[in-house]
């Protein structure tokens, strides 16, 4: 019990200060960082998706108790709302983010305590040190959740992803897909009606706004987006119904630039994510001219759904990726490429990105397993000309 | 032609006989600790599949089925129980052949198969190739493209996991879960990263 309960205030202590101990052994040597830093910098990086998406989503919701003329919302939410003085209004930028933030708190928490819970059991029946990476974990798996999900089910994710995606595996530097994203994709196969469906984007009951990815796949094409009034600009910005944190094409680009500045995160995976993406949305365009989906050209294809917060926070993920440059282009390019497939092939998938980056993952080692055998041949052969070479000489 | 396509792209991705049907599994679990050794068998699956399913698609409708003997005047005949005897038969003659074939023309790929040849003989997912040909009602081109799919997405399978596996040398499995243990939930970890892709309509 002691054991325990000194992990949970490692655990604890890591949210705020980083442990002293510099990573020596996989994956990832670096100078005075280690990899608790280098996952707080995922989670600064996030920072202004997460603040325009939690914008966005108090947005939404505030427009829609509008709409429906609910003056006196009921909830805990809207208690407080009503009794800080803080409103409802949807022009205001502060209650906006207020609304969100009450959506994605609990969320959040709910996935960190469990995480805690797991980390701190896991370490003590193994007798091994607490992990690192959870903060991040619990942070990037609220933010793809939609807002309507039952505190349950972020539970159940959270558990299985922890523990079957990474815990068993060892932890950090030894997982083989990202724990968050595992943990998503678990909750979709098993509730396929209660998220991702109709009406879970926006939680105000009996009020259905659907995605703009949603909307072009069952409406048929580009027009009914700007016959809603949806402005490219609009959507880049984030500024629609989606994932809690999510939406925004903006805020993630921003996020990537900092990562890369910070050479957290891989550039040639993001880039390669874009190149597959515009690729395949081509081959797609002459495919099929006159399909909805089909002829959706690849700017429209890059701000729809949750590509770039996939392509920039979930698939740069260092252990579940390649190690290889050569292979990271190639995982980029499968994970952008997969994408368009699945969401022009399966309409029921509208967030192909997180199935995309699943798969690439799984397939991640075997890159890296090529690139390095074609390495090993190239260098042979290079040795033997040189030694033919020096043989003559 | 594009009958041949979907029917391919179908087996190799979305009904994955490893991955979605869960056959073949004792090869897949057994033979899958390196990509090296993986890719040998993958080929020999290849093989054997592309030509077992389209002959006994051959045996199964033109001889063996209710009213196949219609040119000998037999229409009445039904061998159609005879069916997984002679899919058996098949397979062992396909890979003896194949065996013989390979030491006379390609022995260090022979050499490097070695005892997993003559174990494709009893592997679930060669026979489960037939039986859903047969089940399916495949015409002899889909069959082609049924043979090659099955093959192709079950050596896909295998030498994925091998690549995780050989990945997962690194990682700190606990003592109860070593082996055959987390290999299992590695492949569920594979079979649900295939899921993502099983709603594709092509």
């Amino acid at each position: 019990m002691n054991a325990f309960l000194t992990s949970l205030r490692t655990l604890l202590d890591r949210f705020v200060w980083s442990s002293h101990n510099v990573t020596r052994v996989a994956p990832h040597v670096r100078d005075a960082n280690n990899v608790q830093r280098m996952w707080n910098y995922f989670v600064i990086a996030t920072l202004p998706a997460w603040l325009i998406g939690l914008w966005s989503l108090g947005h939404q919701t505030n427009v829609a108790l509008f709409d429906l003329h609910l003056e006196n919302p009921t909830g805990w939410r809207a208690a407080f709302l009503a009794w800080s003085g803080i409103g409802f209004s949807p022009y205001d930028f502060g209650a906006c983010f207020v609304q969100g933030l009450l959506f994605f708190l609990p969320a959040f928490l709910t996935a960190l305590l469990v995480g805690a819970l797991w980390e701190s059991l896991f370490a003590t029946m193994r007798k091994r040190p607490v992990d690192e990476g959870l903060l991040a974990t619990a942070w990037l798996f609220a933010m793809i959740l939609p807002a309507t999900v039952s505190m349950y089910q972020v539970a159940l994710g959270m558990s299985f992803g922890m523990v079957v995606g990474k815990l068993i595996y060892g932890g950090s530097g030894r997982y083989l897909v990202n724990p968050a994203l595992l943990a998503l994709t678990f909750l979709v196969f098993s509730y396929p009606h209660m998220l991702f469906s109709e009406g879970v984007w926006v939680p105000v009951a009996n009020y259905d706004q659907p995605t703009v990815l949603e909307l072009i796949t069952d409406e048929g094409g580009l027009t009914v987006a700007s016959a809603v009034d949806y402005s490219y600009w609009h959507l880049f910005f984030g500024d629609r119904p989606g994932s809690m944190g999510a939406v925004s094409a903006f805020g993630a680009i921003l996020g990537a630039l900092f990562l890369i500045w910070t050479g957290m995160a891989s550039w040639r995976v993001m880039l390669g994510a874009l190149i597959g993406l515009v690729l395949v949305t081509l081959i797609c365009n002459t495919a099929a001219p006159n399909h909805p989906l089909f002829s959706l050209p690849w700017h429209w294809q890059f701000i729809l759904g949750g590509f770039v917060f996939g392509a920039v926070f979930l698939a740069t993920d260092p252990v579940a990726g390649p190690m290889t440059d050569p292979g990271r282009w190639g995982f980029g390019l499968l994970v952008g490429g997969l994408t368009v497939l699945i969401r022009v092939g399966n309409p029921s998938h509208y967030e192909g990105v997180i199935f995309a980056i699943l798969l690439a993952s799984m397939f991640s080692p075997l890159i890296d397993n090529v690139v390095t055998a074609l390495n090993i041949r190239r260098r042979r052969a290079r040795l033997q000309g040189a030694d033919g070479g020096a043989a003559d000489g | 032609m594009s009958e041949f396509f979907d029917v391919f792209l179908r087996s190799v991705f979305i009904e994955n006989l490893a991955l979605a049907y869960f056959l073949g599994m004792c090869t897949f679990l057994a033979v899958s600790k390196q990509v090296k050794t993986t890719l040998g068998l993958g080929v020999a699956v290849i093989v054997v599949e592309t030509l077992s399913v389209p002959i006994n698609n051959l045996i199964y409708n033109h001889l063996l089925r209710q009213g196949a003997l219609d040119w000998a005047g037999l229409a009445e005949l039904d061998f159609a129980f005879l069916g997984l005897l002679t899919q058996i038969a098949v397979i062992a003659a396909m890979i003896q052949l194949l065996e013989i074939i390979l030491d006379r023309f390609f022995p260090a790929l022979y050499e490097t198969l070695g005892i997993f040849l003559p174990l494709l003989t009893v592997n679930c997912a060669i026979l489960g190739a037939s039986l859903f040909m047969v089940q399916r009602d495949y015409g002899f081109v889909e069959s082609v493209a049924y043979g090659l799919g099955a093959g192709v997405g079950w050596a896909l399978a295998i030498i994925a996991l091998a690549g995780l596996r050989e990945k997962m040398r690194y990682s700190d499995i606990p003592d109860g879960l070593q082996g055959l243990g987390i290999t299992f939930v590695t492949t569920g970890l594979l079979s649900l990263a295939f899921m993502g892709i099983s709603g594709i309509i092509w």
